[in-house]
């Protein structure tokens, strides 16, 4: 029996709309590549879904299996789905000695030497990779989204260190909070580029009320421990927008202009986070 | 099994403060973030840099259906080799450096000269002048820097050293930029300069360029002019009558040049149409000075006469 050197959790989606030439949809082609791509020697994928999505999964490739997700995600942002916290306590499970997420619209173009790359950095770190957006499946190259990071590795012993409670996969911040919470605990972060990293590009719908509740959920995260953000040294600005956002979630229904200055104010601090993971930036060929 | 090979990358989001000029205040656009060229043809942005050679991305922004932009990129003076290629809804400018353009340098300089601006309706009011929108710039340094903490600990305990006890200022420069037959002339003024503990208001060096070669004369209120010379060899030769210590300021100085042209730049390149090729030859030029002067400075600290033994409160003489 193969040993499992990485366990990938997920959050694989019953369907998936992507635009295709001539309006054709391209998501279920994409859907079903992206899946075909996970799994590979050594690489064991968990999909984490709620028990009424299982039927409509479909048939998945092996090394591929679907776990029942813990309840409350719907309530929580709106729509079904699985928290982080639940998926990476499943790539733990394992007993893999490197784990991770990926998104699930993501597809891995990585051979066994860029896996072995990525393994290999992701053994004392946590090894966070942003997504390259091409606009149809055969594009060879295309730009990278910075603000984002769809492939996240770590050694389990970090995964362990990980709080992710409040944060789940497909609702932004969770990427985020992953890379914060290790920089304030003194673990080391790489953020990587490779071209194997591909997203098929789409709209993003942006729905404000998820947007909010998971950047109060980092907030809610951050503000015990907002001293040892000093140490990080973001600057005045990154600091003053996290006191701010904290303030305003404890007290969001203090009036005007609140509403719009958590936005501003929130996208100013999800850049300083950007900002702060890419100094230490790499590629990877 | 071979692992694949890692290159580093140094990112510069200009949705940030950025240290350099020519730049307007930065736009989000959807999810990029950009600040546009202008309102002159010459932008600069200033980076703290390993010296070596390396390569570089400048990610610019497009609305289609814009066409590439012109754009020439220039490191401390050097032209660099530059591509442009659309990448989904953008354009991405691909240079590279040799050694020769971050040599004895802390950061890079980097110009960016746009061919051609438009005049486009601004977010305030009226119209203003632009040339490209720079979204990242993103730099991978063959080198790493400083490969030991004892090497860091030399570079910061030389530097905290030479500011303490060789203290300069280069004032606010003001640039003619002239010349006689095939010399190439440049006439520096600093305003509010400081030489240790003696403020200049004002020094004057005339720099003359010619096969290679500069010969420079400085000058000062009430004082003789002094002359200095760098062959092409690049051996530099300072005025002979100064006191150790004084030629080690007027060596400091020199190695400040090319900060004071930066700054003049930024100041004077506002709506301004260059000839940059002229302005690249003379930052080339300004930095194989300071380079002969750190060189010089290094030499004289090493071997030369003890520096402090005399008062460093001593005001600056010209001799």
């Amino acid at each position: 029996m193969r040993v499992t050197d990485v366990a990938l959790a997920t959050s694989i989606p019953p369907g998936m709309t992507r635009p295709g030439p001539g309006g054709w949809n391209a998501g279920p082609d994409w859907r079903a590549a992206c899946i075909a791509s996970w799994p590979a020697p050594g690489w064991q994928v968990l999909s984490v879904n709620p028990g009424e999505e299982h039927a409509a999964l479909g048939a998945l490739p092996d090394g591929v299996t679907v776990i029942a997700a813990q309840p409350g995600v719907a309530q929580a942002f709106g729509r079904p789905g699985a928290w982080v916290a639940d998926a990476l306590a499943q790539a733990l499970a394992t007993g893999a000695p490197v784990v991770g997420l990926v998104n699930a619209d993501i597809r891995l173009d990585l051979d066994m030497r860029r896996r072995a790359a990525l393994v290999a950095r992701a053994q004392d770190r946590v090894v966070a990779c942003n997504r390259m957006d091409v606009s149809h499946a055969q594009q060879a190259e295309g730009p990278f989204y910075r603000y984002g990071y769809d492939l996240v590795l770590m050694p389990r012993a970090i995964a362990q260190r990980i709080d992710m409670r409040g944060f789940a996969l497909g609702v932004p911040w969770w990427d985020y909070w992953i890379l914060l919470d290790a920089l304030l605990q003194g673990i080391a972060v790489d953020v990587v580029q490779c071209v194997g990293v591909r997203h098929l590009w789409h709209q993003t719908a942006w729905r404000r009320s998820a947007w909010l509740a998971a950047l109060h959920a980092l907030m809610a995260h951050l503000q015990p421990r907002r001293d040892a953000m000093s140490v990080l040294a973001m600057g005045g600005i990154a600091e003053a927008m996290a006191d701010l956002l904290t303030a305003v979630a404890a007290d969001p229904e203090a009036g005007y202009p609140l509403a719009d200055l958590v936005v501003t104010a929130g996208t100013r601090f999800g850049i300083e986070l950007v900002r702060l993971a890419e100094r230490s930036a790499w590629t990877l060929d | 099994m071979a692992t694949q090979p890692w290159r580093r990358r140094i990112v510069t989001d200009m949705l940030f403060g950025i240290e350099g000029s020519g730049w307007y205040a930065p736009e989000l656009r959807e999810a990029g973030g950009f600040r546009w060229s202008g309102p002159g043809h010459l932008s600069v942005l200033r980076i703290a840099l390993p010296e070596g050679a390396g390569r570089g991305e400048a990610h610019c922004l497009l609305i289609d259906p814009e066409a590439l932009p012109e754009v020439s990129v220039f490191l401390n003076g050097h032209r660099l080799g530059a591509t442009v290629r659309r990448l989904g809804t953008g354009a991405v400018l691909d240079f590279a450096w040799d050694a020769a353009a971050m040599v004895s340098a802390a950061r890079g300089e980097f110009w960016f000269h746009c061919a051609r601006l438009r005049h486009l309706p601004s977010p305030q009011q009226g119209m203003r002048s632009v040339g490209f929108r720079l979204s990242t710039l993103v730099l991978e340094p063959a080198e790493a820097g400083p490969e030991t903490p004892r090497d860091a600990l030399a570079l910061i305990a030389g530097r905290r050293f030479l500011d303490t006890y060789l203290p300069v200022a280069s004032g606010r420069a003001r640039l003619a930029f002239l010349s006689d037959g095939a010399a190439r002339l440049l006439d520096m003024r600093l305003e509010a300069a400081r030489l240790g503990p003696t403020a200049q208001p004002h020094v004057a060096i005339a720099l003359r360029e010619e096969e290679g070669a500069l010969a420079l004369t400085l000058a000062a209120p009430g004082a003789t002019a002094r002359k200095a010379t760098l062959s092409a060899a690049g051996v530099l030769a300072l005025p002979v009558d100064l006191s150790a210590r004084d030629a080690m300021l007027v060596a400091r100085l020199m190695a400040a040049l090319p900060a004071a042209y930066g700054a003049w730049l930024d100041e004077a390149m506002h709506r301004a149409a260059p000839d940059v090729e002229l302005l690249a030859q003379w930052r080339r030029a300004l930095a194989r000075l300071a380079l002969a002067a750190e060189a010089w400075l290094a030499s004289a600290l090493a071997d030369g006469p003890d520096p402090f033994a005399a008062d460093l409160a001593v005001g600056f003489a010209w001799g």
